[in-house]
C-alpha cells in the first residue's frame, strides 16, 4: 500500500500541531473570553440618552466586566432608549438600588456600562428594570449647559446688584 | 514469422447487427477547422479493426469521439446499442466501464505501483475482497507477462513494460471493446512482436472487439481483420490488408508503401522556387 | 481600432475564465460530501499541502515575527511606547500580516504544487484514461488536493501566527528586554477573540481561493510540457492578488 503509515501519523501532528496553534492564540493572547451563554441572567435600563453606547460594550462593576450589552432599542411609547444588559450569573449579588450609568474609556474612547452598587438587600435577578440610571454625558450638551449656567449667573449676579438687598435680620 | 491474421473475408463492410460500434455520417470541427468530413466507420464484433491513415487525419479523435469524450457536430455515434450524444452522465461512465483503453504513453497513473495501478479500476468500481482483487490482478499481469513486475512503479518501468502494465490495467473489468491508440509507437522490434501477440491473442481469448488505431501498417497488416484508411477526414479506403496492398486509391498506395511523395505532398506549400531565390534579400552590410 | 479590439477581446476572456472558475468551484462544492468519505485521499493531500508546508510555513514565521520586533521596537521607542510592542505586533500579525504572508507563501510552495500534479496527469493522459475507465478525475484528483488545501490553510495560518509572536517575543524580550509579563498582559488587554477570528475566516477565506485556483489551472493546463509550466506560473500570480484582493474585501466586511 502506498499510503503509508507515515503519512498518517505526520499529518495527525500537523493538524494537532494546527489546532494547539488556534488555541493558544484564542486562550493566551486575547481577552478571556466573556463566554456568555446559559450562565447569565438580563436587565433592563431605560436612558433618555444613551450617547454612543453600542450593543456588545462591557458592563463594569469597579473596573472589572461583568457583561455585555446586549441590545438597544427605542420605545416609541416611553420615548426612551431601552437597554438590555447580559449579565453573567456568577454576579448575582448586586443591589436593585445601583446606579447604573454611562461612561467613557479614556478621553475619547468607546463607552460603556458602569454599575456603582448601592446599599440595598434586595438583589437584580433576570428581567429586573435598573431604578436608577444616568444618562450619556453628551458633549453638545455638556458646553450648552456650561454656557447657559454662566449666563444664568451673570443675570442673577446683575439682578442682585440692581435690587436693594432687603434687611438679613428681622 | 507465422501470419497473425484471420482468413479475408473480402466483400465491402456495410453496418450490421452484430457490429459494436457504429459511426455513421460523423462530422466533427475544432475551431472552423474541420477534422472529420462525413465519416462511416463500423467496428465488427469479435474483430480487430485497424484505424490508419496520416498522421494529423485525426485518428485519436475518433477514439474520443467513440468514448464519448467529445461529440460530434454531426451524424451519429453508436456504441454497443446506445447513441452516444443521448446518454446521461451515468449512462455514459457505465458504457466506459465496458470499455477497455491504451493509450500511447500507458498513461499509468505515477504515484502508485504497478499492482495498484491495474487494481485500480476494481477499487474504484467494486468493493472486492481483498483475496479477489489480488487475484484478478495477477492474473492479468501474467496474461502480459508481468506478474513479477507487481511492485515496480511507473517510472521503473521501460516503455513497452508500462505499455503492458497499461494493457493489464484495461483488461481487468473484462471489457467488450478494447481500444488501442498507437499500441507499437516507439517500441523496439521485440516489444513490438509481444504487443502484437497480444493484442491478437486477447481478442481470440476473451472474445473482445479491438480497435486499433497506428500508422505502423507492417505490423498491422498481421493481425487486423479489416482496415480503415483515413485521409482529409474521410474514409479513403477499408478492407483487409491484403485488398489494401492491392487498393488503386493512390493515397493508399502512398500510405501503404511509405512513399514520399504523393497525393500527400512532400513539400510545405510554398511559393516558386526560382524566384524566391532569385529575389532573395541581399546580406545586411 | 484593433488596439481596443485586443483589450475588449482580453476583457471578454476574463470574464470568461472568472465564468469557468466559478462553474469549477460550484461543481467541487457540491462533490464535497462525497469526497469526505474517502479520507484516506484527503488526508494524503493534507499532508502535501499542510505537513510538507511547515518548514518554509515555521522559519518565515520566525523570521517575520523577528523583525517585526526589531522594527516595532525601533519604531514605538521613538515615540517612547516600546511597552506597546506587543499589542502592535499581535494585532498586525494576526489580522493582517499573518493571513496574507501564510497564503502568499501557500501559493508559492503547495499552490504551485498542487497545479504541477494535475497538470502532469493531463499532459500524460493519466486524467483521460481516469475518464475512460469511467472513475471522475474532480473526485480522484481534484477535490483531495482542494480540501486538502483548504483544511491546511487555517492551520498554517495558525502556527505562522503564533510562531511569530514567538519571534517578536524573542526580540522585545529577550533581546531589548521588554518586561516580559507586561508584554503579555499589555497584548491580552487589547486583542479581542473577534480579532483571532478574523484572522482565521481569512486564512480559511485565501486557502478556498488559493487551492481553487491551483487546482483550477491544473485541471485546465494544456497538455504539454510548456502548457504545465505556464499554469504554474498563473497559479502563484493570481493566488497572489487574489490573496490581495480577498484581504481587502474581508478586512471591509468584517470591520
Amino acid at each position: 500500500m502506498r499510503h503509508s503509515r507515515a503519512i498518517d501519523v505526520s499529518t495527525g501532528l500537523f493538524v494537532l500541531l494546527g489546532l494547539t496553534a488556534i488555541a493558544f492564540l484564542a486562550t493566551q493572547i486575547s481577552n478571556r473570553e466573556f463566554s456568555l451563554g446559559d450562565s447569565s441572567y438580563r436587565v433592563q435600563a431605560q436612558f433618555e440618552n444613551v450617547g454612543g453606547l453600542k450593543t456588545g460594550a462591557p458592563v463594569k462593576m469597579a473596573g472589572v466586566t461583568i457583561g455585555r450589552v446586549e441590545d438597544i432599542v427605542y420605545d416609541m411609547k416611553l420615548l426612551k432608549a431601552i437597554v438590555t444588559l447580559r449579565i453573567d450569573r456568577r454576579y448575582d449579588e448586586i443591589p436593585d438600588d445601583s446606579d447604573t450609568s454611562i461612561f467613557t474609556a479614556g478621553l475619547l474612547g468607546g463607552q460603556y456600562i458602569g454599575i456603582s452598587p448601592g446599599g440595598s438587600e434586595v438583589y437584580f435577578k433576570d428581567g429586573d428594570q435598573v431604578a436608577f440610571v444616568q444618562d450619556a454625558i453628551v458633549l453638545e450638551n455638556l458646553i450648552s449647559k456650561y454656557l447657559f449656567n454662566q449666563a444664568e449667573k451673570e443675570s442673577a449676579a446683575k439682578a442682585a446688584e440692581a435690587t436693594p438687598q432687603p434687611e438679613a435680620q428681622k | 514469422m507465422s501470419s497473425y491474421s484471420r482468413s479475408a473475408n473480402g466483400g465491402t463492410p456495410v453496418a450490421r447487427a452484430d457490429d459494436i460500434a457504429v459511426l455513421e455520417g460523423v462530422h466533427y470541427s475544432v475551431d472552423d477547422k474541420p477534422i472529420f468530413r462525413g465519416l462511416d466507420i463500423a467496428i465488427r464484433r469479435g474483430h480487430i479493426t485497424a484505424i490508419m491513415g496520416p498522421s494529423g487525419t485525426g485518428k485519436t479523435t475518433l477514439l474520443r469521439l467513440i468514448t464519448g469524450q467529445i461529440l460530434a457536430d454531426r451524424g451519429t455515434v453508436v456504441v454497443d446499442g446506445s447513441d452516444v450524444a443521448k446518454l446521461s452522465r451515468n449512462g455514459l461512465y457505465a458504457l466506459r466501464r465496458r470499455m477497455g483503453m491504451l493509450f500511447q504513453n500507458g498513461a499509468l497513473l505515477t504515484d502508485i505501483d504497478v499492482f495498484e495501478n491495474v487494481a485500480f479500476p476494481l477499487r474504484e468500481h467494486a468493493k472486492l475482497p481483498e483475496r479477489l482483487v489480488s487475484t484478478l490482478v495477477l492474473t492479468k499481469l501474467h496474461a502480459v507477462g508481468l506478474r513479477g513486475a507487481a511492485h515496480l512503479l511507473p517510472r521503473q518501468l521501460s516503455g513497452g513494460m508500462a505499455r503492458r502494465v497499461a494493457l493489464a490495467r484495461a483488461i481487468v473489468m473484462d471489457p467488450d471493446i478494447l481500444i488501442y491508440d498507437e499500441p507499437f509507437a516507439g517500441l523496439d522490434p521485440i516489444s513490438m512482436g509481444v504487443v502484437m501477440r497480444l493484442i491478437r491473442s486477447l481478442n481470440d481469448a476473451l472474445g473482445i472487439s479491438s480497435i486499433v488505431v497506428t500508422h505502423d501498417v507492417q505490423e498491422v497488416a498481421q493481425i487486423a481483420d479489416l482496415s480503415y484508411i483515413l485521409s482529409e477526414g474521410q474514409v479513403v479506403a477499408r478492407g483487409t490488408p491484403r485488398e489494401l496492398r492491392d487498393h488503386p486509391s493512390p493515397i493508399v498506395h502512398q500510405f501503404m508503401d511509405g512513399l514520399a511523395d504523393g497525393p500527400v505532398p512532400f513539400h510545405y506549400p510554398a511559393p516558386d522556387y526560382y524566384q524566391q531565390l532569385l529575389h532573395a534579400p541581399e546580406a545586411r552590410p | 481600432m484593433s488596439v481596443v479590439r485586443d483589450m475588449l477581446a482580453s476583457f471578454a476572456g476574463f470574464f470568461a475564465r472568472v465564468g469557468a472558475l466559478t462553474r469549477f468551484f460550484l461543481r467541487l462544492l457540491w462533490l464535497t460530501p462525497s469526497g469526505l468519505r474517502r479520507p484516506r485521499l484527503v488526508v494524503e493531500q493534507v499532508y502535501n499541502a499542510g505537513a510538507l508546508s511547515l518548514v518554509i510555513i515555521m522559519t518565515s514565521g520566525l523570521f517575520v515575527g523577528m523583525v517585526m520586533g526589531l522594527q516595532g521596537y525601533d519604531l514605538l521607542s521613538r515615540i517612547g511606547s516600546e511597552d506597546s510592542l506587543g499589542i502592535g505586533a499581535a494585532l498586525t500579525l494576526l489580522k493582517e500580516l499573518g493571513p496574507v504572508v501564510t497564503s502568499l507563501l501557500f501559493a508559492g510552495r503547495a499552490g504551485t504544487s498542487i497545479a504541477s500534479e494535475i497538470g502532469l496527469m493531463r499532459a500524460t493522459d493519466q486524467l483521460s484514461a481516469m475518464e475512460i475507465m469511467a472513475v471522475d478525475p474532480m473526485r480522484r484528483v481534484v477535490l483531495p488536493r482542494f480540501l486538502g488545501g483548504v483544511i491546511s490553510m487555517p492551520l498554517l495560518t495558525a502556527i505562522f501566527v503564533a510562531i511569530s509572536l514567538y519571534g517578536v517575543q524573542l526580540i522585545g524580550v529577550q533581546y531589548f528586554g521588554i518586561d516580559q509579563g507586561q508584554f503579555w498582559s499589555e497584548m491580552r488587554g487589547a486583542v479581542e477573540i473577534e480579532d483571532v477570528r478574523e484572522g482565521l475566516i481569512k486564512g480559511l477565506v485565501f486557502g478556498l481561493a488559493c487551492s481553487l485556483i491551483a487546482v483550477f489551472e491544473g485541471y485546465n493546463a494544456e497538455p504539454t510540457a510548456e502548457g504545465v509550466g505556464r499554469a504554474t506560473t498563473r497559479t502563484v500570480v493570481v493566488s497572489s492578488v487574489a490573496t490581495l484582493v480577498l484581504d481587502y474585501i474581508v478586512t471591509a466586511i468584517l470591520l
